[in-house]
């Protein structure tokens, strides 16, 4: 945000900078060449109107004139050639080896009567040459012309050094300007920067954020919108919480109160009465147990998340250890394969849920004298948690559907079919997922991958 | 004995007082927190969190702050949060909505037990087995057993009627206050780990379908 504000701002003081200077600079030099240009033929014409009577009469050009000329040459630089009518040489303040110049477009042009005016490239002198031809020409004759050709190198360096000026005014006007601008990308991000801050704590969990409404009028609109949308988030939070709590109390008072009423009923009736009443308890049993497992999903649906670093290794061995007894019984062996001290991100309690969970779908599928491993694999920013069995496996599908919710395997069992479901959740809300694969034997292989912590052993501050 | 039922709603309250009544226990009741607190005191309170006047938590703290009475919470909400509340403002024990007699009268005389140490050694022995309720100790052959806080609990409540069945869900209720613990395997966790303790897989037999019963080994 801050960079693009910043970019933007230097390319519209750049864009106005080019469109600006560059026309100036332009200008500047056409100016300067037509001034060279019009100051050029006056002396040209002035030199004309001198030597107009002598090639008039094709007398010699006194000597007087040809003293102005070189006189010129020597002030100005300016070369100075007076040829007659046929383009003769009559003076030349630079004289070379030619002495016929009609061939010379210039001078033809003059000699037809027009003024002819240009620059042309002097390789021999090495610069850019200003060349006027005026007609020397009286009623409506031509006489002769003058030439005076003007190395532009003057003009030139006078060009290029208000380039540079304008060059260097350019640089400082972009200083500036990445100066204010800088300054400014912060004033507009600084609401926007503010918005993120409470967007951030919102994710976290805390719906008390609010964004202070300031700043430009769209953000205003934008910090107002925000409020209102946390507010009712924070509104349909509550509800649902009020709504479990609401739905634990209006469902559990009644069920209370059928059980109390059904345990009075049962002692007033003889013993071999007693089998109908005893089979409606266990319903009341069962509904409570059903709110008890509705209300955990709904709980683990909303689960806030506080990962920590735990020391998955460690966390395996004692659930193992805590299984070994049942497992025994069960004549299922229970095998770890882990590197040593493996931390994750994890909140706490929900690993060692997730674990019970997944042992107890895996020991209730494995046959006598079958293992079950779990293996913990670190990987670069992730562990893996495997848990193996040897028992009869599932179906692709089977494998997918096993974590909706109230889905049981194909035999009846005990529970609700939530335990997936429940699993599923809580990994995912401590960024996490879980997945059943086919194990290499065709048995189960669940496997739980979990963030790993940024690094093993070090403890990090969840939240900010 | 005494015991003031404070509850506000009378589908509970009802059928409680009554079923109080008939296992022998004299039963007042308060249907809101003030009734309760301006009551006289009885031997025991059961107290319902959700109280139409004053919070079932404020109730408790002052009930406390005047006297030692034993206090059983009752709430709907079977949430760690609410016990843990509870049980710090000085209620002695909780009992979970939706419960049964069986389970209010094994919590009523767990606390009276707790709280009336003078009433003598009521200690059980099963066979070998000897656990002292008060003292949360259980010893076998004389060799104390190392049980965590569940094993002894579940130890304790199949002891209490040995070589009867206890189904799995007084077993919830009694040990774990719940109806559902999650499809975890809590209980035959618990139960592997005991019989191992134990030393002899038989000293508590699995039916099937029913529940757990304590069947004592010599």
């Amino acid at each position: 945000m801050r960079r693009r504000l910043l970019v933007s701002y230097l390319l519209i003081a750049v864009l106005v900078l080019v469109l600006l200077e560059i026309p100036l600079g332009i200008a500047y030099a056409e100016n300067e060449r037509s001034e060279l240009t019009d100051k050029v033929e006056r002396d040209a014409v002035a030199l004309a109107t001198l030597v107009e009577d002598s090639l008039e009469h094709e007398t010699p050009v006194p000597q007087e004139v040809q003293r102005t000329a070189a006189r010129y040459d020597a002030a100005t630089d300016g070369r100075v050639l007076v040829v007659d009518a046929q383009g003769l040489r009559i003076v030349d303040t630079a004289p070379t080896g030619s002495s016929g110049f009609s061939s010379r477009p210039e001078i033809a042009l003059a000699l037809r009567g027009e003024i002819a005016t240009g620059t042309r490239r002097s390789n021999t002198l090495g610069t850019d040459l200003l060349y006027v031809a005026v007609p020397v020409a009286s009623s409506g004759v031509v006489h002769g012309a003058v030439r005076i050709t003007y190395p532009m190198s003057a003009v030139n360096d006078r060009i290029h050094r208000y380039w540079w000026i304008l060059g260097l005014i350019a640089a400082g006007v972009l200083a500036v300007a990445v100066g204010v601008a800088l300054v400014l990308a912060r004033w507009v991000a600084r609401p926007l920067a503010r918005l993120e801050r409470a967007a951030e704590s919102i994710a976290t969990g805390d719906l008390t954020a609010r964004v202070d409404v300031a700043g430009p009028p769209e953000v205003r609109q934008l910090a107002e919108t925000f409020n209102g949308m946390v507010a009712k988030l924070d509104v349909l939070v509550r509800s649902q919480d009020e709504f479990v709590a609401d739905a634990s109390h209006e469902l559990r008072t009644p069920l209370a109160a059928l059980r109390l009423r059904l345990e009075n009923l049962e002692r007033d009736l003889p013993e071999s009465e007693r089998l109908e009443v005893e089979g409606a308890l266990a319903e009341v049993a069962r509904l409570g147990a059903l709110v008890d497992a509705l209300l955990a999903l709904a709980r683990a649906d909303r689960a806030e998340a506080a990962p920590r670093p735990l020391d998955v290794t460690a966390a395996v061995d004692e659930r193992l250890a805590a299984w070994s007894a049942l497992a025994d019984e069960r004549r299922v062996r229970l095998e770890a394969e882990s590197d040593p001290a493996v931390v994750a991100l994890v909140t706490t309690g929900r690993f060692e849920q997730m674990l019970d969970n997944l042992l107890a779908n895996a020991l209730d599928v494995s046959p006598e004298g079958a293992a079950i491993t779990v293996s913990v694999r670190p990987a670069a920013s992730l562990v893996e948690i495997h848990v193996v069995d040897e028992g009869p496996g599932m179906s692709a599908g089977d494998r997918v559907r096993a974590f909706d919710r109230f889905w049981r395997a194909g035999r009846a069992q005990e529970g609700f079919g939530l335990g997936l479901a429940i699993v599923e959740r809580l990994v995912t809300a401590d960024g996490g997922r879980v997945e059943l694969r086919e194990s290499a034997g065709g048995g189960l292989d669940a496997v739980v991958t979990l963030r790993r912590a940024p690094r093993d052993g070090e403890s990090r501050p969840s939240g900010r | 004995m005494q015991i003031l039922v404070v509850e506000d709603e009378d589908e509970i309250a009802d059928p409680l007082v009554e079923g109080l009544r008939r296992e022998g226990f004299e039963v007042s009741r308060a249907a809101t927190g003030r009734e309760a607190l301006d009551a006289p005191l009885p031997d025991l309170v059961l107290l319902d969190l959700r109280l139409p006047d004053i919070d079932g938590i404020e109730v408790c703290r002052e009930l406390r702050s005047r006297s030692d009475v034993p206090i059983i919470v009752v709430s709907a909400r079977g949430e760690e949060v609410d016990r843990v509340v509870g049980l710090e403002l000085g209620a002695d024990d909780y009992v979970v909505k939706p419960f049964g007699f069986r389970e209010l009268l094994a919590r009523i005389r767990a606390v009276m037990r707790r709280t009336r140490p003078e009433a003598g050694d009521d200690s059980l022995r099963v066979g070998t087995l000897e656990i002292d309720p008060r003292a949360r100790r259980a010893s076998l052959d004389g060799r104390e057993l190392a049980l965590t806080t569940k094993e002894f609990d579940l130890l304790s409540l199949l002891a209490s009627d040995p070589g009867a069945v206890i189904g799995r869900q007084q077993i919830l209720r009694e040990v774990w206050n719940t109806d559902w613990l999650g499809p975890t395997k809590t209980v035959d966790v618990h139960v592997a780990s005991l019989r191992r303790k134990l030393g002899d897989p038989h000293w508590i037999e699995t039916v099937r379908g029913v529940g757990l019963r304590l069947a004592p080994q010599t």
